[in-house]
């Protein structure tokens, strides 16, 4: 049966590392999505996406988040997508999903809206929007301060027919 | 748009539980969707994977007029669906996203839950969910805090990275 979720290129870290990026994204889908699952070393850097190199607090957010016991919603603006603000855990268990709307489009700002899940810690939900109307051709996943992903964290990311 | 169809079900009656088995290990996600109606006012469902129910979660919920967080917790740690004095013929839908189900590492999951109701009981709910099992998913079973109503549906895909 065929599939509208189409894989485009995967990375699984062999060694701790600071950043991952896809480029050279083709333009030829409606959407991608982004599947990440990882962890972190380091002092508590934020993990953000990155569009076309940018690395300007060029991206916005509103994020609502839990953690069994509280709750938690802020909005504000950061140099990448954000994925959450909570320290993840160690070992590669934390899940995201991120999904980049119309990615191709010039006539509009690019809006992601992603997942993150830490089953010992929180669960989130994220809104970001990158002010430039530039097709998005590449992707690099980051932390906001000097800190690594671990070995056995994978990257997917797939592009979703229109 | 959630990959290949492996199976689905759609109950004709009743059914304490669902059970997706022999999961082949040709993908590298598996992604579970499914529309459920309880046949009481317990809507919470447990989910199984490889015969083992202890998975943890931690949930956020939003219901319109407050948010809250639960965990972590092993109980409804499958979703939620839409209770039997909701409005008629409206069902729940839960999206469940298990990345990597055939590693040897734990296995991360996340669910997504909106119990559809005409009414003031309604919610939408995020759940991280981690099972500690270190081997490849074979099975997974749904099971219902009472029962599924006939007309509930399941489909399970699988993803393949690059």
């Amino acid at each position: 049966m065929a599939t509208a979720l189409t894989p485009i290129a995967w990375q699984s870290l062999s060694s701790a590392t600071a950043s991952v990026t896809f480029s050279s994204i083709p333009s030829s889908y409606r959407d991608l999505r982004l599947v990440m699952q990882f962890g972190y070393s380091g002092s508590g850097g934020t993990p953000i996406v990155q569009l076309n190199g940018d690395t300007a607090y060029n991206y916005n957010y509103v994020v609502m988040e839990g953690n069994g016991a509280s709750t938690f919603s802020s909005t504000g603006n950061q140099p990448g997508m954000t994925l959450t603000f909570r320290t993840p855990p160690t070992s590669a268990t934390a899940i995201v999903t991120l999904d980049i709307l119309d990615y191709s489009a010039t006539d509009k700002h690019k809006t992601g809206l992603s997942r993150y899940n830490d089953a010992a810690a929180w669960v989130n939900a994220t809104s970001n929007r990158w002010s430039s109307t530039s097709a998005v051709n590449s992707l690099t996943i980051t932390f906001v301060s000097a800190s690594t992903f671990p070995t056995g964290s994978t990257f997917a990311l797939y592009g979703i027919a229109g | 748009m959630y990959g290949t169809l492996i199976s689905t079900q759609t109950l004709a009656t009743t059914a304490a539980s669902v059970t997706f088995s022999s999961i082949p290990a040709t993908y590298t996600d598996l992604v579970l969707v499914y529309s459920g109606r309880s046949s009481t006012t317990n809507a919470y469902i447990t989910i199984a994977f490889n015969g083992d129910s202890s998975s943890s979660m931690r949930e956020l919920t939003g219901s319109g007029t407050a948010a809250a967080s639960y965990g972590p917790a092993t109980t409804a740690n499958g979703g939620w669906i839409s209770i039997s004095t909701g409005t008629t013929n409206t069902f729940a839908s839960v999206n469940c996203y298990i990345p990597n189900y055939t590693s040897t590492a734990n296995k991360a999951y996340s669910v997504d839950s909106v119990t559809e109701n005409n009414a003031a009981a309604a919610t939408q709910r995020i759940m991280a969910g981690l099972w500690s099992g270190t081997t490849a998913v074979t099975s997974i079973a749904l099971t219902a805090g009472t029962s599924f109503t006939a007309g509930s549906m399941f489909s399970l895909y699988g993803l393949t990275h690059f």
